[in-house]
């Protein structure tokens, strides 16, 4: 995606998937907004890297659905930040977006699978 | 919004910890501090955008985009300062309207009656089948319902505004009585302000005690605090007051005086005369339906209850308002709402001419990546800026025509101290505004995106033009018709208070005064004193003649139940008539024509036959083509106070007289009785005393006065005259006419507005149309009368439109109209005619100004 496009288009497109990967990177702890960009970075290998712009609005949006929740705490270098964890509703929320994801890879795969060695071939 | 203003501040720190975060984690791989912020602030990316974005978030945006809007709207307003105040005015004129006669019809129809659970309060009425109107129910009626009845909570009854004479200061004066049943007060939840409610037993004593309203406590006693306990000399002694009410303005508001209803009384046990207003709170739960027909089988377990009859429940709120007067504000409304149509016709107008240089500003906009829904937007909430800026206007003018509403109302309307402009009001006027809003701008803005797309994909203004053409017609043909329904329905009601004024009422009003002369009840010198009164009177200088009366010409009043001697009674079907008992010089005085047969005469007595005179009407009714002379009337004449006089008595007709009419009413029959044949005397307690001058009025009454006076002190005299009695009576349909004339006036001066401002924009449309017309050779004249012509077939449709809609709202009107009907030819004509001329005076300005359009410039200009 070219960088001059509209940050607002951007979160349209990732949306969905954005609002996964944040639930499930909160599924192993609280984290502040850089972690959780860090965290998409590392566990993808370096392939995702979630856009600040994209980041800070899913997530006041997703605080405002109540599936996250955030508060303020001093990190260990005496600064204060935001952290956001997972809420209870998150976490059904949360398995509800996997169990669709799943559908989505399923069907997906039985789509792609065939034409995909057609085309290698 | 200081909650924003934190969640800014947070957001701004959240951002600076990611960037604090992302730097040290950079110099921590090894980067120079400088390089390492820089690079991380560059890798964050547009911090105004993200702080947007997120800032969606928390769904303050639209009301970020609302108040974006209303300022851009507002400075764009500014800018076109022409159109903002024409189209602000116009919207007040119509929101101002309504706004004013929404607020009499919230404090008068809508605003529940000042009693605790008002909604359950009823009047019980009784109503003869096959007989118009209706009637009270009487004395033993009363006491059968508040005995037997199991749908009310409280059942009683009121005699409303019967006269008395109080001796204030030397001084007679005539008081308003209103005697209640002791179930009233509870019934209304009203207590005392001072003093206490009667006790029971002073229901069985005749005039020992009586309560006094507020107002003739403040008005008349000054308030004073010590009146509880002490007597005012009231008919003919001292009567003690035993306690003050506090206003009840939903309940007889012009009682003086509250007395005690006292069913020993016999004319309270006359189970035919039904003179009471009965009065009941209905038990939750009951329906008024179930509740009529307990009633009713009540009422028939007594065997004189003719079968015909059946009780009716009214909700007392309807019974305060009156059917008029919710006729009057319901037609009002109707009107103001095509004064707001109208209105916003003619701002539609505005915004569809003033969209024509708009049409750029928009282009560059949609150039510019605005949406065309964010675009429907904006000009909507510019819309609803105006709508709402009108709606302020409104509410100003709203608040000055309500106080001239109040001025003309006063005294006619009841109920208008609730009027006021509170909240509900002002939230109404606000909808209105809102509702304006949709009405005036949602064509004009969708047009106005649309020609803008269309100009995009190159279809030019020519093809634009001709679409403009059949929306201009539209908008005359609105205009025109809209108002023709309001010069239409107020063109019949002006017409009807002509005929009304000019009626021939059947007698002569002017150097006729009247004056009510009240004695005592049960005055046993009452006889002697009107023989001497009118063998004097006639002897005076200034004076005619004069007479004594029960009723009063042109006037209503009491009705008496007819049978006629040559055919059977039918209890289904019980004729009744208007009924008065006069002394033998009565048509004299009043200059009413005696068609056949005789007037009373003195010989007319109890010890001689039993007459009657009829009225043509009756005779017309039941003897039509026959002599009536010599026919035998039983005439059972009853009313509050009145009993039954023995045996019926079977009355001779001795003469016809001339119908007198009510005023705005038709003919009814009506019967006249010698005043010297009533055995019960009961009629002799009140009269109405009629002289009839020789010029002057006020030296005749004032002679007739003295003499009036010679014979009998302490008789409270104020003579006033015909003509100004029935003046008054004409003051509610002036008013009627004075209103809805005003509105139509309004309705004509607006489409007048809105018709030269539809030519003009279509003139201003078709500059080089016409200069090359006039190029060509075409003569000035011929321009203007081109572009009237134009004119003619959309104000013809809009003529034929509105004088449909007139007829569509006939219910609304009709029972306002006296000898007129809704197709009245002469009325509807001239309205068509007055409508004509005056769209044609409205386009013709700028058909005028169309022909001196310069073509060379015009050709130029495109």
């Amino acid at each position: 995606m070219p960088k001059t496009e509209r940050y607002q288009n951007r979160i349209e497109l990732l949306q969905g998937t954005l609002d996964l990967l944040i639930l499930e990177t909160l599924r192993w702890g609280a984290q502040h907004g850089y972690g959780i960009s860090q965290a998409i970075r590392l566990n993808s290998g370096d392939v995702l890297q979630v856009d600040t712009g994209s980041l800070y609005p899913a997530l006041h949006r997703l605080e405002k659905q109540k599936w996250i929740s955030s508060d303020w705490k001093v990190s260990e270098n005496k600064q204060r930040v935001k952290i956001y964890r997972l809420t209870t509703a998150g976490k059904k929320q949360l398995a509800a977006e996997r169990s669709r994801w799943q559908q989505l890879l399923d069907a997906m795969g039985g789509i792609l699978e065939p034409k995909g060695k057609e085309s290698e071939a | 919004m200081m909650f924003r203003r934190k969640r800014e501040k947070e957001l701004e720190e959240e951002l600076a910890s990611h960037l604090r975060m992302a730097a040290q984690e950079r110099i921590e791989r090894g980067e120079d501090p400088q390089g390492a912020a820089d690079s991380s602030r560059k890798e964050l990316g547009n911090l105004g955008l993200i702080r947007d974005a997120t800032s969606q978030m928390w769904g303050w945006g639209w009301a970020e985009r609302l108040l974006q809007d209303v300022r851009f709207g507002l400075r764009t307003l500014r800018k076109d300062r022409g159109f903002t105040v024409v189209a602000v005015l116009t919207l007040a004129l119509g929101i101002g309207a309504n706004t004013a006669i929404f607020s009499a019809v919230h404090g008068i129809l809508l605003q529940p009656l000042s009693f605790p659970d008002p909604g359950r309060l009823y009047g019980v009425w009784s109503a003869e089948k096959q007989q118009e109107g209706r009637r009270g129910i009487s004395g033993p009626d009363l006491a059968d319902f508040h005995e037997q009845s199991r749908s009310f909570d409280q059942f009683g009854a009121a005699l409303g505004y019967f006269t008395w004479k109080w001796m204030a200061e030397g001084e007679p004066r005539i008081v308003r009585v209103t005697a209640i049943s002791p179930e009233i007060f509870p019934m209304l939840g009203a207590r005392p302000l001072q003093g206490r409610l009667f006790t029971p037993e002073e229901y069985h004593i005749d005039g020992g005690q009586i309560i006094l309203s507020y107002d003739f406590w403040k008005r008349e006693l000054g308030g004073d605090p010590t009146i509880v306990g002490r007597s005012l000399t009231i008919q003919d002694g001292p009567i003690k007051v035993v306690g003050v009410m506090p206003r009840l303005p939903d309940f007889y508001p012009r009682t003086d005086i509250w007395a005690t209803l006292i069913p020993d009384f016999e004319f309270m046990k006359w189970r035919s005369n039904r003179f009471l207003q009965g009065f009941g709170r209905l038990r939750s739960g009951v329906a008024p339906s179930q509740a009529e027909q307990e009633l009713t089988a009540i009422a028939h377990r007594a065997p004189e209850t003719p079968a015909g009859l059946a009780i009716t429940l009214s909700a007392m709120q309807s019974d305060v308002v009156g059917r008029n007067n919710s006729r009057l504000l319901a037609m009002l409304i109707g009107a103001v709402g095509l004064v707001l149509l109208i209105a916003c016709v003619n701002v539609a107008t505005l915004l569809l001419a003033r969209g024509e240089a708009r049409k750029q500003e928009i282009a560059v906009r949609v150039a510019l990546g605005a949406g065309r829904l964010r675009l429907l937007q904006q000009l909507c909430t510019e819309n609803l800026t105006l709508a709402l800026l009108g709606g302020l206007a409104g509410a100003a003018l709203g608040f000055y025509l309500l106080r001239l509403l109040l001025l003309v109302w006063a005294g006619q309307l009841p109920r208008t101290e609730n009027v006021a402009m509170n909240f509900p009001v002002l939230a109404f006027t606000a909808a209105i505004a809102v509702l304006a809003s949709l009405i005036f701008g949602l064509t004009p803005s969708l047009a106005l995106i649309r020609t803008h797309f269309q100009n995009a994909i190159g279809i030019g203004f020519r093809a634009a033009s001709s679409l403009n053409r059949v929306k201009r017609n539209l908008l005359i043909i609105a205009e025109v018709a809209l108002s023709l329904v309001l010069v239409i329905a107020s063109g019949l009601l002006l017409r009807s208070l002509w005929k009304v004024a000019r009626a021939d009422l059947g007698f002569v009003p002017d150097h006729l005064v009247a004056a009510y002369l009240r004695l005592n009840n049960e005055d046993p010198t009452a006889p002697a004193f009107y023989q001497q009164l009118l063998a004097e009177l006639p002897q005076l200088p200034g004076v005619r003649s004069a007479a004594v009366g029960d009723c009063t010409p042109g006037m209503k009043s009491a009705l008496a139940s007819l049978s006629f001697s040559d055919r059977a009674p039918d209890p289904q079907n019980v004729p009744s008539a208007a009924g008065c008992w006069i002394s033998p010089d009565y048509f004299r005085t009043t200059e009413t024509a005696i068609l056949v047969g005789r007037s009373f005469t003195a010989a007319d007595n109890l010890d001689t036959h039993p007459v009657v005179i009829i009225n043509q009407a009756l005779a017309r009714r039941y003897w039509p083509g026959q002599d009536a002379l010599g026919k035998v009337i039983t005439v059972s004449y009853f009313g509050p106070g009145r009993r039954p006089t023995g045996a019926a008595t079977g009355r001779e007709v001795v003469g016809i007289a001339a119908d007198v009419r009510r005023v705005g009413e038709m003919d009814e029959p009506q019967v006249y009785l010698p005043f010297t044949q009533d055995e019960t005397k009961h009629v002799l307690w009140g009269m109405n005393l009629f002289v009839r001058s020789k010029g002057d009025d006020a030296a005749a009454a004032a002679s007739a006065r003295a003499t009036v006076h010679a014979l009998k002190n302490g008789i409270p005299v104020t003579f006033r005259g015909m003509e100004d009695v029935l003046g008054q009576s004409l003051a509610p349909r002036r008013m009627t006419v004075f209103l809805l004339g005003g509105f139509a006036a309004m309705a004509l001066l607006l489409s007048a507005i809105g018709i030269h401002g539809v030519v003009a924009y279509s003139v201003s449309r078709r500059t080089r149309e016409i200069g090359v017309r006039i190029a060509l050779g075409a003569a000035r004249e011929s321009v203007t009368r081109m572009i009237l012509f134009e004119m003619l077939k959309p104000i013809l449709a809009g003529l034929l439109m509105g004088a449909a809609g007139a007829l569509a709202c006939s219910r609304l009107i009709s029972g306002m109209l006296y000898g007129t009907r809704m197709t009245e030819p002469l009325v509807l004509a001239s309205c068509g005619v007055l409508m004509l001329a005056v769209g044609f005076a409205a386009a013709w300005l700028p058909a005028r100004s169309a022909a001196s359009i310069d073509p060379i410039q015009a050709l130029r200009a495109e």
